[in-house]
C-alpha cells in the first residue's frame, strides 16, 4: 500500500479515536439516559425553583379562625393567595400586604362585564351601593372572606388570632350567632354599640316601632337609600322585628 | 498469470495489514465506547433503585392533563399573574407563559374583536404592566356574544417544538410534559416558530426559549399549577390521567372537550369546554 494511502488511514484513526473522546467528554452522561435530550434538567426543572404559592392548607395552619370564617362562605373556592399575594416564605418573610385598594382589587372579578358568565356575580360600580363619603371601599360593607350581605361576621385581628371559637366571640359580646349575623351589615356604619357619632341618629335605645317600621319601608322601597335598600331586601319580618328589639335594647345616648 | 498472483498476494498482505491496524484502531474507539456505555449503565442503575425524577415523584407512575371550561372563566387574570410570581416571569406585559383572549361578537359583526392583557388599553386600565386587567371597553355596546379563552402551552404529545429543536434542548417526559433544557437551549427560536398555539417565546433574560411547564417544580411535589391554584372559578382544571377518580378525568368524561387546531395532529393535552369557531 503506497505511503501517503497509510498515513491518510492512521489520520483518519486518529480522527476517529480523537472525536469518540470528545464527544464522550463534551455529551453530558445523562444525554441519551431517556431520549435525545439530558435527563439531568428533568431533575433540575422538578427541583427549582421552590413554590411561591403554597396553598390554603399552609394559611390555615396558623389562621384556623379566618380559615373557618372563609370556608364558611361564598368566597371558599377563593384561595387565600388570590387576594393576598404568593405566601412564599410567609412568616419568615414578615406579613403578606393586606389588600388596601379593595375597589381596584374586587372588581377585577366582580366589575359587570358582558365577556363574564351571566351567572357570576357583578356590580355595575357606577350603580353600587355605597356610603356618601369618605373612602368608598368594598370592606365597609362586605366582608372580603364571607362577602354575601348577611353572611359570616367579620372576625377582628384580635378574634382571628385568639378566639377558640366563633361562637364564643359572639357570647362575648352577649349576642346569639343569629344576630350577630344579621348585625353584621349595620355594624359599619352604624357601630356595635348602635352609636356611631357619624351617623345622624343613633340606632341604640331608640324606639322599638320605630326602628322595625324604618327597616320595613326600606326594604319596601317607600324609603329610599343606596346602601339600606340594598341591605335590608333580603330581611324577613323576623329579622326586622329582631333587628329592632336589639337596638332599642342597647343603652342610648351620645359616643363614648 | 504469476505476476498477476504475486501482485495479488502483496494485495492481500497490504490489505491485511491495513485491517489489523484499523481493527486496533477500532478497538481503541470500542473501548473508549465501551466506557462510555459503562457510564450510562451506571446512571441507569442508580435510577433503577429510586424514583425519577425525585426520591417522592415516579414520572412513571403520572400522565398528566389540563382542562380549560371557557365558560366558567371570568377574565380576573389572576392566573397570568400567579404565572409569572411562580416562575419569575419578566414583570411586562408582553412576555407571558398563559394568557387570556377575550372573544366579543357585536351586533351586525360577522367577526370577533379579540383582545388580551397586552393590548394598550387594558393596560391603561390597569395602570401598570406588572398587574393586568381588562378594561370594560365593551359595556355601552351591543353585544351578542362574548366570552373569556384562557390559554397557555398544550403540552401536545407530538409537539413541532420538540421536532425541530437543533440540540436535544426540549423534549416531552414520561408524565406528558413538554420541558426546556436552560442548558441546552441556543436560543434560536426555531421552536418559537415552530408552534401552532403561538405558546412559546424568547426569554431575554436566560437568552433561552421560554413557555409554560404546568409548573413541573410544583406538580412533581404533589401541587397544582399555580394558575390552577388561584383560579377562583374552577376554570381550570388539573390532573392525572392515570388516576380514575382525578377531577380532570371528571372533567374530559362529562363534557364534550375539544382541543385547540386538531389538523395540525400535534395530538393537545389541554382539553377545552366552551370554544367557539373563531377559537384556534
Amino acid at each position: 500500500m503506497p505511503a501517503h494511502i497509510v498515513r491518510l488511514l492512521l489520520l483518519l484513526g486518529a480522527f476517529l479515536i480523537l472525536a469518540v473522546a470528545a464527544r464522550n467528554y463534551v455529551v453530558d452522561p445523562s444525554y441519551y439516559q431517556f431520549g435525545d435530550y439530558r435527563g439531568d434538567a428533568v431533575i433540575e426543572m422538578a427541583a427549582n425553583p421552590s413554590p411561591q404559592f403554597r396553598g390554603s392548607a399552609y394559611c390555615q395552619a396558623c389562621h384556623a379562625q379566618r380559615h373557618t370564617e372563609w370556608t364558611a362562605g361564598v368566597h371558599r373556592n377563593v384561595k387565600c393567595e388570590v387576594c393576598h399575594g404568593a405566601a412564599r416564605e410567609h412568616p419568615a418573610d414578615g406579613p403578606l400586604p393586606k389588600p388596601d385598594n379593595t375597589i381596584k382589587l374586587c372588581t377585577v372579578c366582580h366589575e359587570a362585564m358582558p365577556t363574564r358568565p351571566a351567572a357570576h356575580p357583578q356590580i355595575v360600580v357606577a350603580e353600587h351601593p355605597v356610603p356618601h363619603d369618605g373612602p368608598l371601599q368594598c370592606l365597609t360593607c362586605h366582608n372580603p372572606h364571607s362577602p354575601k350581605i348577611g353572611g359570616q361576621p367579620r372576625l377582628t385581628a384580635a378574634q382571628a388570632t385568639n378566639a377558640p371559637a366563633a361562637t364564643e366571640t359572639a357570647a362575648a359580646v352577649q349576642l346569639s350567632p343569629r344576630m350577630v349575623t344579621l348585625t353584621t351589615p349595620c355594624t359599619p356604619c352604624h357601630g356595635a354599640d348602635g352609636r356611631n357619632s357619624a351617623m345622624s341618629a343613633a340606632l341604640a335605645g331608640g324606639e322599638r316601632a320605630v326602628l322595625a317600621r324604618k327597616l320595613q319601608e326600606y326594604r319596601s322601597g317607600t324609603l329610599q337609600h343606596s346602601i339600606m335598600s340594598a341591605i335590608t331586601k333580603s330581611l324577613s319580618d323576623e329579622d326586622i322585628a329582631d333587628l329592632a328589639e336589639h337596638y332599642a335594647s342597647l343603652p342610648g345616648g351620645p359616643t363614648q | 498469470m504469476t505476476q498477476d498472483s504475486s501482485k495479488d498476494k502483496s494485495g492481500r498482505r497490504a490489505f491485511l495489514r491495513t485491517a489489523g491496524k484499523a481493527l486496533a484502531g477500532a478497538m481503541g474507539g470500542a473501548a473508549l465506547l465501551a466506557e462510555s456505555g459503562a457510564q450510562d449503565e451506571h446512571i441507569a442503575g442508580s435510577n433503577a433503585k429510586t424514583s425519577f425524577p425525585t426520591e417522592d415523584y415516579d414520572w412513571t407512575e403520572h400522565r398528566w392533563a389540563y382542562g380549560i371550561d371557557a365558560t366558567r372563566c371570568i377574565g380576573c387574570l389572576r392566573c397570568v399573574e400567579a404565572c409569572k410570581t411562580e416562575n419569575d416571569v419578566a414583570q411586562d406585559a408582553h412576555h407571558f407563559r398563559t394568557w387570556v383572549e377575550r372573544y366579543v361578537y357585536l351586533e351586525g359583526e360577522e367577526r370577533a374583536r379579540v383582545d388580551s392583557h397586552s393590548d394598550p388599553q387594558n393596560i391603561a386600565a390597569s395602570g401598570s404592566e406588572s398587574e393586568y386587567r381588562f378594561d370594560n371597553r365593551y359595556k355601552d355596546e351591543k353585544v351578542t356574544k362574548a366570552f373569556f379563552v384562557p390559554k397557555m402551552c398544550n403540552q401536545c404529545q407530538h409537539p413541532s417544538c420538540v421536532q425541530v429543536c437543533p440540540v436535544g434542548a426540549t423534549f416531552r417526559t414520561e408524565d406528558g410534559v413538554v420541558l426546556i433544557d436552560r442548558k441546552y437551549c441556543i436560543g434560536c427560536e426555531y421552536c418559537v416558530q415552530a408552534c401552532p398555539y403561538g405558546a412559546r417565546f424568547f426569554n431575554q433574560e436566560t437568552g433561552t426559549s421560554d413557555k409554560c411547564t404546568w409548573c413541573y417544580h410544583r406538580i412533581t411535589k404533589g401541587l397544582q399549577p399555580a394558575c390552577v391554584e388561584v383560579c377562583p372559578v374552577g376554570a381550570r382544571i388539573f390532573g392525572d390521567r392515570n388516576d380514575p377518580s382525578s377531577s380532570i378525568n371528571e372533567f374530559i368524561d362529562n363534557n364534550r372537550v375539544h382541543v385547540l387546531k386538531p389538523e395540525t395532529g400535534n395530538a393537545p393535552t389541554c382539553f377545552y369546554v366552551g370554544l367557539d369557531k373563531e377559537v384556534s
